[in-house]
């Protein structure tokens, strides 16, 4: 099951992605896996909810994948769901 | 396994591997090329490139949340020209990227799911162009763009052209459905993972 985790937002190191600040855990991801208000500039982050599966969950957290492999973490990080909302669409492929 | 050019023109055609856009043609023609070798496809080198900046400071991974930011906060993107290329000086590292969009989905109503190895080319690197140096494992369930770590170890500089062929994928089949990973979740005592002494 999709769902979609509540997050800062950066500029990558590419105009295609945005840096995810997660709290514990960072990573560089696809702007399609990203649902942003507004783009984020240089220097301020913006808040955002970056596209997860969850792939276990009980009453108080979730273990979610997420789309690409943060730094401190890897592909798998726990969650409280209170940070976590349902996805309501997938992401754009590319063309 | 090794999948054969004709293995990966099966897994593209039954979806257990997407790259997008498709490398064509599947077979050389009078007009073009194939980027089908016998068993892997040529990738291909998108326009933007990032380019770490050097200060004072060091890369720490144990900046919880904000090394993502920091790393692309003291990097350069820069778009190549076509025309002039981007010579990557000896001994040189930039970052860039694939055009080539790839997934390999896990689909639990098959028994395999594929991973993948992205390789350099000979004929780079014969130049002394690296594309990857320490990454090139694609796991199950990757959906992107493949990042790619570029060195130049040649005595001259590596002109780097935006469509260029730059690395090429090699696509294998992953005995059995992988778990999830829920090992992580069993035993933690915080939603962020720490467990308590």
């Amino acid at each position: 099951m999709d769902a979609r985790l509540h997050c800062q937002v950066t500029p990558g190191q590419f105009s295609d992605e945005f840096a995810i600040n997660g709290g514990e855990f960072s990573l560089f991801a696809p702007k399609q896996f990203v649902e942003v208000g507004r783009e984020p500039r240089n220097g301020n982050s913006v808040e955002g909810w970056l596209l997860v599966e969850v792939v276990e969950q009980d009453a108080q957290k979730a273990l979610v994948r997420l789309p690409g492999e943060a730094f401190e973490v890897g592909y798998f990080v726990t969650v409280p769901n209170a940070r976590l909302k349902t996805a309501n669409k997938s992401p754009q492929k590319q063309s | 396994m090794i999948l054969s050019n004709r293995e990966i023109h099966n897994a593209l055609d039954s979806g257990r591997l997407i790259i997008r856009p498709e490398p064509v043609p599947r077979q050389k023609t009078s007009e073009a090329p194939s980027p089908y070798d016998t068993h892997s496809v040529d990738l291909r080198l998108a326009p933007e490139i990032s380019i770490p900046t050097a200060g004072p400071f060091s890369w720490d991974l144990m900046q919880a949340g904000k090394f993502a930011d920091f790393l692309a906060r003291n990097s350069k993107q820069l778009r190549i020209a076509e025309e002039t290329g981007y010579p990557l000086e000896p001994g040189t590292f930039v970052l860039g990227k694939t055009i080539e969009w790839i997934e390999l989905p896990i689909l639990k109503s098959r028994k395999h799911c594929l991973a993948a190895r992205i390789e350099g080319k000979s004929s780079r690197a014969r130049c002394g162009l690296l594309v990857h140096f320490t990454a090139p494992t694609v796991h199950p369930g990757f959906k992107g763009t493949l990042t790619l770590e570029i060195i130049n170890l040649g005595p001259v500089p590596f002109v780097l052209r935006p469509d260029m062929p730059i690395a090429q994928l090699i696509v294998e089949e992953v005995k059995g459905i992988p778990y999830e990973n829920p090992s992580q979740f069993h035993g933690q005592h915080t939603p962020e993972g720490r467990i308590h002494e």
